[in-house]
Formats: structure tokens, sequence, C-alpha cells
């Protein structure tokens, strides 16, 4: 899989915590990739939150798996829960969980109030506004923006005496909108850091360096960053200008 | 006696920190917590107010309350949870002066775009920290007309002054009917 075709988001349920019947389920795999099975996850999901509870867990939101990531709340019985990829920060998780519940039982909890079969098709209609809360930034980035945005990142590996490696600009969803030459090993723990750095208010860029790489990521705005990889053998202050230069540029051509 | 029952949703709005989580608490279970937390995401709480207005008419109001995240940065899906928002309260700080400067930039205009014609309040929160304090009511009433705000409310969640007189305000004033009676 190539890292554009990376999905941060893999898919998302709706269930009954006593009873363990899937209300809705949404899922965002490519073809040719294995698709979660909705029953087994919400069985999964299920246990958990009973041995969660047993175990006095009770505030347990988040379950990391070698590739996939659990995130989950509960309202008025209702489990809502995502299934993600590592990469995507908890934080980032639980603030779409929170908003797709409220908005989920803002529109159908009181029209199933009392039900004791609920009829699933009520909810077709849901997937638009799934859709919008789980692919919004990407669907924002059009595709002549993408390609201006292309030419700024290739332009900037491609500069010789600063380092840069590859380069590639990721939503705050975890999502991978568009990469240059970047190396899918070192970024994946990078990314896992800063992610969670993110969230800092005000932060402009943040560096991470080790012997490996110079890792800079820098805010291009509220729903988007840059990522640059860099050789740890060269000045760490010239990557981080020529990034800034360049966020400067991508904000000229992408929507914000 | 006649009864006409609504159901109208409001929104809480402004930068993280100011009190808007605590306000509704503080509205809707009367309850105050002093210790922070950050609200991830966008919730709401309901509450159900009756009173008779000035024509003698029994009103029963379902206010569907919605608290969004001051550290918000989904705009791309924001419309999903703005609209079909009748009032909206911006909340600020009143010992944080820059609490107030993004109001209109950051949130009336999404506000506005999502749902037109919602009527508006500002908020200026802890009012009781009355040392603290780094705006004057001047000020922020020159503000809160260049928003169209239909008013410009001091409150303080911690001690419940003016909350309810708030929620009142815009409520009465979304129905366009004046209270004789809350009951």
């Amino acid at each position: 899989m190539t890292l554009e075709k990376f999905k941060a988001i893999k898919a998302f349920f709706v269930f009954q915590k006593e009873t363990g019947n899937t209300l809705y389920t949404r899922s965002y795999e490519t073809a040719g990739i294995k698709t979660p099975d909705a029953h087994l996850v919400v069985a999964f999901l299920s246990a958990m939150f009973a041995f969660a509870k047993d175990s006095s867990l009770s505030e347990l939101r988040v379950v990391d798996m070698t590739d996939l990531r659990f995130s989950f709340i509960e309202r008025t019985g209702l489990v809502f829960a995502i299934l993600a990829s590592p990469l995507v920060s908890p934080m980032d998780l639980q603030f779409k969980l929170t908003t797709i519940a409220s908005l989920f039982l803002s529109e159908f909890s009181a029209k199933f109030e009392g039900l004791e079969l609920i009829d699933t098709d009520m909810f077709e209609g849901f997937d638009i506004s799934v859709d919008d809360v789980f692919l919004g930034e990407t669907r924002e980035m059009l595709t002549s923006s993408k390609n201006a945005a292309l030419f700024y990142l290739k332009k900037l590996v491609q500069q010789e005496g600063i380092g840069a490696r590859g380069a590639m600009i990721v939503s705050f969803t975890g999502d991978i909108l568009i990469e240059h030459e970047m190396d899918q090993k070192r970024m994946a723990g990078a990314i896992r850091i800063l992610n969670v750095s993110t969230y800092m208010r005000n932060l402009r860029y943040l560096v991470v360096s080790s012997e490996a790489t110079h890792l800079v990521a820098y805010k291009i705005s509220e729903g988007l960053l840059l990522y640059v990889d860099g050789d740890p053998t060269s000045r760490l202050e010239n990557l981080v200008v020529k990034a800034s230069e360049t966020v400067k540029q991508i904000k000229e051509v992408i929507p914000h | 006696m006649k009864k006409i029952k609504h159901i109208l949703k409001l929104l809480l709005l402004g930068d993280g920190a100011v009190g808007k989580t605590s306000l509704i608490r503080r509205y809707v279970e009367n309850k105050f917590k002093e210790e922070y937390s950050m609200s991830l995401g966008v919730d709401f709480l309901t509450k159900t107010i009756s009173f008779i207005d000035n024509e003698g008419v029994g009103r029963e109001v379902a206010l569907q309350i919605w608290d969004i995240a001051g550290q918000s940065r989904h705009v791309s899906y924001s419309h999903l949870y703005l609209r079909g928002a009748l009032g909206a309260f911006y909340v600020f700080d009143l010992t944080r002066k820059d609490s107030l400067l993004q109001i209109q930039d950051r949130w009336q205009s999404q506000v506005l775009r999502a749902s037109p014609k919602c009527l508006s309040i500002l908020i200026g929160n802890k009012a009781d920290l009355k040392k603290k304090r780094q705006l004057t009511k001047a000020e922020t009433k020159k503000i809160s007309q260049a928003m169209h705000a239909i008013d410009y409310i001091e409150t303080s969640a911690k001690t419940g002054k003016n909350v309810d007189d708030a929620f009142l305000t815009i409520t009465t004033n979304i129905l366009n009917v004046k209270v004789k009676k809350h009951l």
C-alpha cells in the first residue's frame, strides 16, 4: 500500500452496549484490503467493555493493537467505536467520536426511544454526516490544490544544502494527503509523537531530532500539517527555515 | 389553558477555557466544578423550561444546548453541528482580553454561514473575578453592537449570576414573546 492510499480511519460502528446489536457501520477500507467484520469487532468491543467494567477500567477509551487502534465512547447505552490506524492521535479520535455521537443522538434518539426492535434502515442517511466528519479535511483539498502543493514539496526536497529527504502533508485526522519521497518506517514513529503535541495551543512548528532523522512538523492551518524528514547530518535551522517558507507557499494554494 | 411546545437548538461557542461547559452545567444541573477539564468534540445537553407569556399562553420549551469545544479545529464539518441553530452564545472570559478578540472572525462567521438567522448574545463569563478583569463594559458593549448581538450579559458560572437570565433572554427573543410568569 502506498502512503497516499493510507486511510487513517478504517471503520466506524454504533452498537447497543447491553445486547451487542449493531445499529450502524461504515467501512473506509479500500478494495483489496481486508474489511473488518462488523460482528467480530462488536463482539470484541463488547468483551472489552465487560473486561473494563470488571477490572475497574471504566475510563478505558483507547486500546492499541499492533496495526490497529480502537477508540470508543458510550452515550446513553450506545457504544460509538472507531477502528483506526495507530498513527492517529487518541485525542483526535475521541474528539470525532464525541461529535459524531452527539450528531447521531440528536438526530435519532427520539425516533428509537422505547422501540424493542430497531430498523437500521433509518440510519442510512447518516452516512453523509459520518463521511463529513471522517473525510472532510481530505475532501476539502481539491485536485488542483494538491498538484500545486506537491510541486512545492518536490521543490523543498530537491533544494540543495538543507538535507530534506522527504515531505508530506497530513491532516489532523492522520490522513496522508500528499507525500513525496517519504520513508514510511521513520515517519510512522514520528507521527505518533507529533500528533499528540499538535494539540498544544498556538503551536506553529515542532522539531524531533534523533540519530536517524531531523523531523520538522509545521502547522499549515487548523486542519493540516507539513512534515519534513531531514538528514540528521544537515543543519536543522536551515531545514526549519525552508519548511516555514514552503508552508507560506502552500497556504497560497490550498483552502485553509 | 392553551400550551405550546417548542424545541430550540442553542449553541455555546468561544475559545477554550472561557467557561462554556461550566455555564451549561450551572444552567442544566446547577453544579460547578472548580478544576478545568478540556471538552473533547461537540456535546449537547437538554433542559425543558416552562413559562406563561404576556398573552397568557403557556409555553414549554425543550432547549437542546450544544457545547462546542473551544479547541475545535475541524471547521470542515462544523456545518453539521452548527446548522439548525436558532440561538448562539458567544462566550469570552472577562479576565482574558484575547478570548474576546477572535469571537467574530473565528466563531460568528462560521455560525452565520451554517445558520444565517441565528440570534446571538455576547457573554462575558467569570464576572466573579473582579480584580482580574481585563475589559470594561464599554469595550465589550462596542463589540456586542458590532456583532449585532441582541444583548451583552456578564455571567458567573461559579456563582450562577445571570446564567438563567441569559438562557431565558435568548429563548424569549427567539420565540419573540415576553414572560409573564416563569414556572
